[in-house]
């Protein structure tokens, strides 16, 4: 039971308007980027999401602090690209370690 | 722990292939970044050791380490300042990319990393690899797939395996076309 008590917790840390599907992969994708990130369309392509929910979550994100938008140019057409900040990073990195937390604690230790 | 001449004689490696196809690139040009990374990857897939270990991410192949590399270095960069030389086969490497890739055109070079990267790294059969591609590079054209795809096969003859593969998969057509003319 102390298990329990202890994610409980930890949890009021954690930043629960992350833990949503397509807010965790947008971030998992963009930590790896670094300061490079992605476009916009290789968001949309490798996530396989549509446009209207990468373009909510990425509103979500930006005004979290979690992710930054840039103006870049390809091939002379001009495009958004996003990349992750420190906070998203700390924000994910606590995320990763209450579920890592959570998947160690033995089947029937939460009840 | 790497330090910082083991880092500089790989990137030194690397910037001596930019200046031997006269590309001078711009670290905080995003068209550029993506210019270096594939034809970087490009290289490793073609057996040339660059160091830089690639992954596939939502950009395709793509390697943070090479990116940690030339954020540290942005000036050596982009005056192509490197002491290390090329061997002649690395030359000829470096500028059969180039010239397949139209110069470092983007599109073609991440068409054809990503489809290399897929079929030589990741083992995937060309057929499930073109699926992939057109999964991760949706937008780009079906014409510029196809020419990409095409590129990628000029850069990477076929191995011994794929000739013997190609051979039995012939062997049942050439022997449906023997019968044909025995009418």
């Amino acid at each position: 039971m102390d298990r329990i008590f202890g994610l409980v917790a930890e949890a009021r840390a954690l930043n629960s308007k992350i833990f949503s599907l397509p807010r965790l992969l947008i971030l998992i994708s963009l930590e790896n980027l670094g300061p490079d990130g992605a476009s916009y369309r290789e968001l949309k392509a490798g996530l396989k999401m549509g446009d209207g929910l990468l373009f909510t979550n990425l509103r979500a994100l930006k005004e979290m602090g979690y992710i930054k938008e840039s103006s870049i140019k390809l091939e002379e057409k001009e495009m958004a690209s996003f990349s992750i900040t420190n906070e998203g990073k700390e924000a994910l990195s606590l995320a990763k370690e209450w579920l890592i937390k959570w998947l160690k604690v033995k089947d029937g230790e939460l009840g | 722990m790497e330090n910082w001449g083991e880092k500089m004689n790989r990137l030194g490696k690397v910037i001596a292939c930019f200046k031997e196809v006269g590309f001078k690139p711009n670290v905080d040009s995003f068209q550029d970044k993506l210019v270096m990374q594939k034809a970087v990857c490009l290289m490793e897939l073609l057996g040339f050791d660059t160091g830089y270990g690639f992954s596939l991410y939502v950009r395709g192949p793509y390697s943070p380490n090479f990116t940690s590399d030339l954020y540290e270095n942005k000036e050596s960069v982009r005056e192509l300042r490197t002491t290390e030389r090329l061997t002649s086969e690395e030359k000829e490497l470096i500028s059969k990319i180039h010239e397949i890739s139209n110069h470092f055109n983007p599109t073609m070079l991440e068409i054809m990393a990503t489809y290399a990267f897929l079929v030589k790294k990741l083992n995937r059969d060309y057929k499930s690899a073109l699926i992939d591609l057109k999964t991760l590079k949706s937008y780009y054209s079906e014409a510029d797939i196809a020419v990409g795809v095409s590129r990628m096969k000029q850069l990477f003859p076929p191995s011994e395996k794929e000739i013997q593969e190609m051979k039995k998969e012939f062997q049942a057509w050439e022997k449906a076309s023997d019968e044909d003319f025995k009418y």
